[in-house]
C-alpha cells in the first residue's frame, strides 16, 4: 500500500517532484562544489607555500661521545636517494644536496665555491626522481642558461659577477688556469650572490671530497604542526608512536629521513616550517567555516522547497487522514517521498558539483580537482540527512493539521 | 492626490496585515543578504589578512648600504618614511675572530626587536642579550672559546647565553645588542631588515618611498617570501570569491523560487484588485513597493547580521579583526532588491493575460 502511495505520488505529481528534486539538486550542487574546493585548497596552498623553498634541512649528525671528525662531513651523496624509500616518500618534493668550499681566481682572490644539483635525474632504485635547486629554491633566477649537472659550467653570483664585470658566455679564470664557462648569473637575495654556484660533481672534485655532501635541503609536503606534532616520539610507546609516524608532520618527515640515511640530522626551517604551518591553519579554518556556510545554504534551499512542496498538499493530507491514516504513516509517506526524492537529486548535485568544481580548479589553481567517487555515498548521505533535515518541520505540521478545516476551506 | 494616498494606503496596510507572509518573504531575502555580506567581506578582506599571515615569515625587504654603513641621518629618513605597521630591524654585522683565531659572523641587533620579528626562533636560555646559534654555540665550546676579538677589541661570550635554534643561516651567526656591537667593535649599522606591511602593489610603493628617501641604500625584496605570498594571495581570494559567487547563486534562486510562488498564491487579491478597475501598471506598482520596502529591510538586517558572522569568521581564524569594505554594502543592496524584483514581476507577468473572474471563480 505504502509503495503504492509512493509510486503514485510520484507518478501523478511529476512537476511538483521535478521542482522539488531541483531545488535538492541545487542544494547538493553548491555542497559538492564547496566541498570539493575545500578539500583541494590546503594541498593547492601547501605546494603554493613549497615556492617559499626547502623547509627541512638535512646535516651531519654531530657525535655526542666526541669532538667531531675534523675532516669533513659524514653525509653522503650515494645515501641520499634513500630518502625516497620513507613512508611519506612522496610528500618529498625535492632536495638539493649542498657542498661548501672556496676557489681562488686568478686576481688571487678566493671566492665561495657551492656545489649542488640544478635539475638532476636521480636514480632512487624504482624510478627516476628530478631534483636540484629548480625544486627547493623556485625564486632563484638566472640570467642565461640553468648549466647541466653533469657539465664543467658554472652560474656567478650577480654581486660577483658584477664586480668581475662577468656576462652570461664568458669565461672564468681561476689561479690554477683552468677556465670555468659561466653558463648563467644567479640572482637568489641569498650569500649565494657572492658565490659561484656549480654542480656538485665537479665541485666534490676540485675539493678532493668525493660524494661529500655539507648539508641537504628538503621541500616536503607537511601537515601543520599541532599539539601531538610536537611530542617527543621517544617518549612515545606502540601505537601511539605509529599513530605519529603515520602523519605527515614536519617532525615526523624529519624523523624518517634520519632512520634512513645514515648519519643524518634532519630539523625544521623554522622560519619555513613554522610560519607555513600557522597559516596552512588558518586558511583551512576559513574555507572549512565556509564550506559550513554551504551546508546551511543547502538546507535552507531544501527546506524551503519542500516545505512548500507539502503545504500545497494540505487537501490530500486531509484526505488521508479523514480515511483513517495514522499520522505515523502520513510521516512515514512523506519521509519516504523525500528519501527518494534526496538520492535523485544528490546524484544530479554530484554530477554537477562535480563539473563545476572542476571548471573552479582550471580557473583558479589551472589544475584540474579530480572528482572522487569516493565521495558519492556521502554525498547521498548528506542529501538524504539535508532533505529529511528541511521537511522536518513542513512534515510535523502536516500532520497537526484539522483535516475538516483543510477539507472545508476549498 | 487621492491616488497616491490610497496607494500609501495599500501598501501599508498591505504590509502590515499580512504580517506571517511578509515576514517569511523578509526572512529569506535576509538570509540572502546574510550570506552574501558575509561572505563577500570576508574575501574583500582576505588579501589583507593574508598579507598580515606571511609578515610571520620575517623580513620581505633587505636595505644595504651603497657605502660602508648607514649614516644617523639615513635612520632617521627611513623612519619618517615607514608605516606604523611596518618592523624594521637595524643591524651592524662584523665578520670577527674568535680567541682561538675562528672567524665568527657577529650581528648587532636590537634583540628584543629581532626575536618579535622573527617568531620562529627557538630560543632556550637566561640571558637575552647574547644570543648564539645553535651551530656557532657548538663550534664555541669544542675550540673553548670564550671572547669575540674584532679590530683590537675584545667582547667576551658569557658562560649564560640563550642558544638559538632556526634550522637556517642564523645557526652560524652569534647575536649581540646593537648598542655594544656599535659602541665597542665602532661598527655602524651596515643593514636593515624591513617586515612592510600590506600588499604586493602597497609594497613597492613604499620601496620607492624608501629608495628616494635613503638615496645611499640598495633594497632587495625577498624574492621567496614575495612570490609564495602572491601565489596564495592569488589563489585563496579566487577560491573564496567563487565560491561566494555559487553559494550566493544558489540562495538567491532558493529565495527566487520561495517568493514568487508566495506571489503566485496571491493571486485572489491580484483579480479583485483588477476586477475592482485597478491597471496593469497600478498593480505592478503596488507590488513592487511592497518587494521593495521588504527588500530593502532585509538587505539592512541581512547586512548587519553577515558583518557579525565575518567578523566571528575572522576572529575565530585570523585572530584579528575584519576591516570594512565599502563595496560590499551596495552589492548586497543591489542583489538582493534585484532577487526580489525578478521574483515578484515575473509571476506578475505570468498573471497579467488572465482573466479576473476565471481566478476568482476557483480555477
Amino acid at each position: 500500500m505504502l509503495l503504492r502511495l509512493l509510486y503514485q505520488s510520484f507518478h501523478r505529481q511529476q512537476r511538483r517532484k521535478l521542482l522539488a528534486c531541483a531545488a535538492i539538486s541545487l542544494g547538493l550542487t553548491v555542497l559538492t562544489a564547496t566541498v570539493a574546493v575545500n578539500n583541494d585548497i590546503g594541498d593547492r596552498m601547501n605546494l603554493e607555500l613549497r615556492s617559499l623553498g626547502a623547509n627541512l634541512v638535512v646535516r651531519p649528525a654531530v657525535e655526542t661521545s666526541g669532538p667531531a671528525a675534523s675532516d669533513g662531513p659524514v653525509l653522503r651523496e650515494s645515501n641520499l636517494p634513500k630518502m625516497k624509500h620513507i613512508f611519506w616518500a612522496h610528500n618529498i618534493l625535492g632536495y638539493a644536496p649542498v657542498l661548501f668550499s672556496t676557489t681562488t681566481l686568478s686576481n688571487g682572490k678566493a671566492e665561495p665555491l657551492i656545489g649542488t644539483y640544478f635539475q638532476k635525474p636521480v636514480n632512487t632504485g624504482d624510478a627516476i626522481f628530478i631534483t636540484g635547486v629548480s625544486k627547493t629554491n623556485p625564486w632563484w633566477r638566472v640570467k642565461g642558461n640553468w648549466p647541466a649537472d653533469d657539465s664543467d659550467h658554472v652560474l656567478v653570483g650577480a654581486d660577483l659577477a658584477t664586480s668581475l664585470n662577468l656576462a652570461p658566455g664568458q669565461s672564468l679564470r681561476l689561479q690554477n688556469g683552468t677556465e670555468l664557462h659561466v653558463d648563467g648569473i644567479l640572482s637568489t637575495g641569498g650569500d649565494e650572490d657572492h658565490a659561484i654556484v656549480a654542480p656538485l660533481a665537479m665541485v666534490q672534485r676540485i675539493a678532493h671530497r668525493p660524494d661529500a655532501v655539507d648539508q641537504v635541503f628538503v621541500s616536503a609536503l607537511t601537515k601543520p604542526e599541532d599539539d601531538f606534532a610536537r611530542r617527543d616520539p621517544r617518549t612515545m610507546s606502540g601505537p601511539v608512536l605509529e599513530r605519529w609516524m603515520c602523519s605527515p608532520y614536519a617532525n615526523t618527515i624529519a624523523r624518517q629521513i634520519d632512520l634512513a640515511v645514515p648519519g643524518a640530522s634532519t630539523q625544521q626551517v623554522r622560519r619555513v616550517a613554522q610560519s607555513e604551518g600557522i597559516l596552512l591553519r588558518d586558511v583551512d579554518g576559513l574555507f572549512l567555516m565556509v564550506t559550513i556556510a554551504a551546508l546551511l545554504t543547502a538546507m535552507l534551499a531544501v527546506g524551503a522547497a519542500m516545505s512548500a512542496a507539502i503545504m500545497e498538499r494540505q487537501q490530500e493530507i486531509g484526505i488521508m487522514r479523514s480515511l483513517g491514516a495514522t499520522n505515523s504513516a502520513i510521516a512515514l509517506l512523506f519521509a519516504l517521498e523525500a528519501i527518494v526524492l534526496a538520492l535523485i537529486g544528490g546524484g544530479i548535485g554530484f554530477a554537477t558539483g562535480s563539473l563545476l568544481s572542476q571548471q573552479l580548479g582550471m580557473s583558479v589553481f589551472q589544475t584540474v580537482i579530480t572528482p572522487r567517487p569516493l565521495l558519492i555515498p556521502f554525498v547521498l548521505l548528506a542529501s538524504v540527512a539535508v532533505t529529511l533535515a528541511g521537511s522536518w518541520s513542513a512534515i510535523r505540521r502536516a500532520v497537526r493539521f484539522d483535516p475538516a478545516a483543510v477539507l472545508r476551506s476549498h | 492626490m487621492a491616488g497616491k494616498d490610497m496607494y500609501r494606503v495599500l501598501l501599508v496596510r498591505s504590509l502590515l496585515l499580512r504580517k506571517g507572509s511578509n515576514l517569511a518573504a523578509v526572512t529569506a531575502l535576509a538570509m540572502l543578504a546574510t550570506v552574501s555580506s558575509a561572505l563577500l567581506t570576508l574575501s574583500f578582506d582576505l588579501s589583507a589578512k593574508l598579507s598580515q599571515e606571511f609578515r610571520r615569515f620575517g623580513a620581505n625587504v633587505i636595505l644595504t648600504p651603497k657605502g660602508a654603513s648607514f649614516s644617523v641621518d639615513d635612520l632617521v629618513a627611513l623612519r619618517k618614511v615607514l608605516s606604523p605597521a611596518d618592523a624594521e630591524s637595524d643591524e651592524s654585522r662584523v665578520v670577527a675572530r674568535t680567541n682561538s683565531g675562528q672567524p665568527v659572523l657577529v650581528v648587532g641587533v636590537n634583540l628584543q626587536q629581532a626575536e618579535r620579528m622573527n617568531p620562529w626562533w627557538r630560543l632556550s636560555g637566561a640571558n637575552r642579550d647574547v644570543v648564539i646559534g645553535a651551530e656557532e654555540d657548538r663550534r664555541l665550546a669544542e675550540n673553548g672559546d670564550t671572547a669575540i676579538i674584532f679590530k683590537g677589541k675584545t667582547i667576551s661570550i658569557p658562560a649564560v647565553h640563550t642558544v638559538l635554534h632556526s634550522g637556517g643561516p642564523e645557526e652560524k651567526q652569534v647575536f649581540l645588542q646593537l648598542t655594544d656591537v656599535e659602541n665597542t667593535f665602532a661598527q655602524p649599522v651596515n643593514r636593515v631588515e624591513l617586515s612592510l606591511s600590506g600588499q604586493a602593489p602597497e609594497i613597492i610603493a613604499e620601496l620607492q618611498r624608501i629608495l628616494s628617501a635613503v638615496p645611499s641604500a640598495n633594497a632587495q625584496p625577498v624574492q621567496q617570501i614575495m612570490e609564495a605570498e602572491a601565489g596564495v594571495v592569488g589563489r585563496g581570494l579566487h577560491a573564496l570569491l567563487y565560491t561566494t559567487l555559487i553559494i550566493a547563486f544558489a540562495v538567491a534562486l532558493g529565495v527566487l523560487a520561495t517568493l514568487s510562488s508566495s506571489i503566485l498564491d496571491r493571486r485572489r487579491d491580484f483579480a479583485v484588485m483588477k476586477a475592482l478597475g485597478s491597471t496593469q501598471g497600478r498593480l505592478i506598482s503596488i507590488f513592487l513597493g511592497e518587494t521593495t520596502a521588504m527588500a530593502l529591510l532585509a538587505a539592512l538586517i541581512g547586512y548587519v547580521n553577515g558583518l557579525g558572522i565575518a567578523e566571528w569568521i575572522s576572529r575565530s581564524n585570523f585572530h584579528s579583526s575584519l576591516d570594512l569594505h565599502w563595496l560590499a554594502l551596495p552589492i548586497v543592496l543591489v542583489g538582493t532588491l534585484a532577487v526580489a524584483m525578478v521574483s515578484s514581476v515575473v509571476p506578475l507577468m505570468r498573471l497579467q493575460g488572465i482573466e479576473p473572474a476565471l481566478i476568482l471563480k476557483g480555477e
